[in-house]
């Protein structure tokens, strides 16, 4: 109705049929009932706000207020004094609620009757009432400061309002929010444990991010979840720790090795430097060098578990020049039987074995394959058996016995070689036979040492008429055996009677000849030339050969009384030979003088082995009670330019074909 | 710990000059010691630090590369440290030279 009040206003035509209309049925609603409704009242006067005060404003189309014109047919006649009865009478029904009586907008002069005409001569004038309060609700909220139990409440609505701020907090408020799902929800605590809490710090570094990216999809990720922050401080990090410990152990293994040799490398620091020909020792009176070949002694390799046996065999890794493999058994055959052991040693660490792999039997021979990490261990009951060197626990990966075709005795020599198609393993022991195995220790030739006796007739040398009034076929023992690589391959086997063996390459004997009086013990072809080669015998002498001169040697060096145990040329220097006899390690250098050596040293045990370290500035040997001696060459000549013109010009009878 | 490590640990512990071993695990809590208790805890606090510190230098500069060993050489002694993830193994000698 309101708005059709409006509508009606708008168009400020009275002289409408609809206009009339619609006063008509207004009248009709509310003729029967003229009762008061504030409410409606309120609507109606506020509409004549707006409206402009047209005398006419038929409009009041408010149930109360409406123009009860109803005996006036003509459409646009309004009864002016009727109309103002209404309002007068609704003024005194609603009393204050109105405000001032002046609220009509309507000033229409009693008895008049407004026409038309009249309208558009008078002024329509537009004025403003005052305000009038349609609708009012009073507020039943208080402030909460308000809340004082003996403030001036006045209306009851306030005082109940009051009662409900104090109970805000029960159930009965709600806060509730349109346009959204009020979920009820109800808060509740209960009572518990302290929580632990606990402040870590963590720092994100450029590695840490580094970490991170690399580590992803591994193992390692689950290790850093691991209840580093789960587990609490006070329970059993002794039993966590010892589970972890065994997982870190091999770890904390390594690098208790490596630490072992920073504390030994501590207390042999000069021994080491000189080891490796880092100190320098420089003389002021160098002028007048007189080329002492010193043997200075640096320190020796012994430990508890090699004490009752003695050093049988030393052989230096292929790759890594510092690691020497050592075979450690019984130097008699006569001497009770205690094992075997193989140690490696390395030259960093001087007081203890890296690595020991004890035996049953005394392990007599032993070489390093050309690939460094298998190591071929030959014993004295003729097994054969590949290692590996990298875990510290003994793994043989082959084995060779009887069974599969090894030696009846104990092996004596092993050497790994270049063969056709790859590595092979040659061995050599006191049955007679040469044995070339593959890798994996599966027989690829033999050569047995079976001498005839038509060309023991031919070829013999030497007082040995012995041999002659024997007629039968002679195996002879391998103690030793060299390959000389050159134009004509030719492989020298040294026997235990005293005979070397020149065998061709197809392992077939070209001559015998008879080099010493009793065993030869070693036979070596030179590093520098592969026609000049030296055996060394039981008879104190060590004899060079060439391939000029065929049945005699053409050197012979008086090394001592005793048996000449091992003889090595200088892998550096070529007229160099370092021999090992008795208890004295001598040295000889053939350019200078033949007939003694040049140093001499009483080491102070039985010798049994000898080897050059790689670079030829060291020997190494090797006695009885099973300590190995390190020396070091000083104050050595240069090194001759042309190794080979050096041995030509010491050696006079040797002559190159 | 495993028994080999364990032996290897005795002989440095019985190594000429050797007068302190500590194991310090990664908490930096020691967990083996052959010295006192004031001087064990001094050391692992003091030496769990710089072994970080110096690792961090280390990473730092290229996070490829990592710290394998130290080696700090005083007046009186020297002390080596092996750290790792999990450990860090402190060994104090001196040498006699």
């Amino acid at each position: 109705m309101f708005q059709q009040t409006l509508r009606k206003l708008n168009t400020s035509k009275f002289a409408s049929k609809q206009n009339s209309k619609k006063q008509q049925a207004g009248d009709q609603q509310s003729a029967p009932k003229p009762l008061v409704d504030p409410f409606l009242d309120r609507i109606f006067l506020q509409a004549s706000e707006i409206e402009t005060s047209a005398k006419k404003s038929c409009c009041f189309s408010t149930k109360a207020g409406s123009f009860e014109k109803s005996e006036s047919q003509r459409p646009s006649e309004v009864d002016s004094i009727r109309l103002q009865e209404i309002l007068r009478k609704n003024h005194a029904l609603n009393g204050n609620a109105f405000g001032d009586k002046g609220s009509s907008a309507l000033e229409i002069p009693a008895g008049e009757i407004i026409t038309e005409q009249k309208l558009e001569q008078e002024k329509i004038g537009l004025h403003e009432t005052e305000t009038i309060k349609l609708l009012e609700i009073q507020s039943t909220a208080t402030p909460k400061d308000l809340l004082l139990p003996d403030a001036n409440i006045e209306s009851a609505a306030t005082a109940v309002a009051a009662e409900h701020v104090v109970d805000m907090k029960s159930k009965k408020m709600v806060e509730a929010k349109t346009q959204t799902m009020n979920l009820q929800v109800k808060q509740k605590s209960t009572m518990t444990t302290p929580l632990l809490s606990r402040d870590v710090e963590c720092e994100a570094t450029v590695w840490d991010l580094f970490d991170a990216t690399m580590d992803q999809g591994e193992t390692s990720r689950k290790e850093e979840l691991n209840p580093k922050f789960i587990s609490l401080p006070w329970c059993e990090t002794g039993r966590r720790e010892s589970q972890g410990e065994e997982q870190k152990a091999p770890q904390l293994g390594k690098s208790a090795m490596v630490i072992e040799r920073f504390l030994a490398s501590n207390l042999y620091k000069s021994q080491q430097a000189m080891y490796f020909g880092q100190s320098a020792k420089i003389d002021d009176k160098k002028r007048t060098t007189r080329f002492q070949y010193e043997l200075c002694p640096l320190w020796t390799y012994h430990s508890a578990a090699t004490k009752n046996k003695s050093v049988l065999n030393l052989a230096w890794n292929t790759t890594n020049s510092n690691i020497l493999a050592v075979a450690y058994g019984q130097f008699l055959l006569s001497e009770d039987k205690q094992g075997g052991l193989v140690c490696c040693w390395s030259t960093k660490n001087l007081t203890q074995p890296e690595r020991c792999y004890p035996f049953e039997h005394s392990v007599s021979a032993l070489a390093f394959s050309l690939n460094s990490q298998l190591l071929v261990v030959g014993l004295q009951d003729g097994k054969i058996i590949v290692l590996d060197v990298s875990h510290a626990e003994k793994k043989a990966i082959v084995q060779a016995s009887l069974k599969n075709g090894g030696h009846v005795g104990p092996v004596w020599v092993l050497k790994s070689v270049q063969w056709t198609h790859g590595e092979a393993i040659v061995s050599a022991g006191e049955d007679g036979q040469l044995l070339i195995w593959s890798l994996n220790l599966s027989r690829i030739g033999r050569f047995f040492a079976r001498i005839p006796i038509s060309l023991q007739k031919k070829e013999k040398v030497g007082a040995a008429d012995m041999m002659d009034e024997v007629p039968i076929q002679e195996v002879f023992s391998i103690l030793d055996f060299s390959v000389s690589n050159g134009a004509d391959p030719l492989i020298l086997v040294a026997t235990k009677e005293g005979y070397l063996l020149e065998v061709e390459m197809e392992l077939q004997i070209q001559r015998v000849v008879r080099a010493h009086l009793g065993p030869i013990y070693k036979v070596q072809v030179s590093p520098f030339c592969w026609q000049l080669a030296l055996t060394a015998g039981a008879d104190g002498k060590v004899l060079l050969w060439a391939r000029s001169k065929k049945d005699a040697p053409i050197l012979s060096l008086a090394v001592s009384a005793s048996a000449v145990v091992c003889a090595e040329w200088s892998p550096s220097f070529s007229t160099i030979v370092a021999c090992a006899s008795g208890t004295f390690l001598s040295i000889w250098d053939l350019a200078r003088k033949t007939h003694e050596p040049v140093t001499k040293v009483n080491i102070g045990a039985a010798l049994t082995s000898l080897v050059f370290s790689p670079d030829g500035m060291n020997v190494l040997v090797g006695d009885r009670t099973g300590k190995i001696h390190v020396h070091s060459l000083q104050d050595m000549p240069y090194k001759p330019l042309m190794p080979v013109e050096a041995l030509l010009k010491a050696i006079p009878g040797l002559v190159l074909l | 710990m495993a028994a080999e490590v364990e032996e290897t640990l005795k002989r440095i512990q019985s190594h000429k000059g050797v007068f302190g071993t500590i194991v310090v695990n990664s908490e930096g809590i020691p967990i083996k010691t052959t010295m006192d208790n004031t001087s064990t805890v001094q050391y692992a606090g003091l030496v769990s630090q710089l072994a970080d510190k110096a690792r961090s230098v280390v990473r730092d500069l290229d996070p490829t590369n990592d710290l394998t060993f130290l080696r700090v050489r005083t007046k009186k002694h020297e002390i080596m440290l092996a750290p790792d993830k999990d450990y860090i193994l402190i060994v104090i000698q001196n040498p006699s030279d």
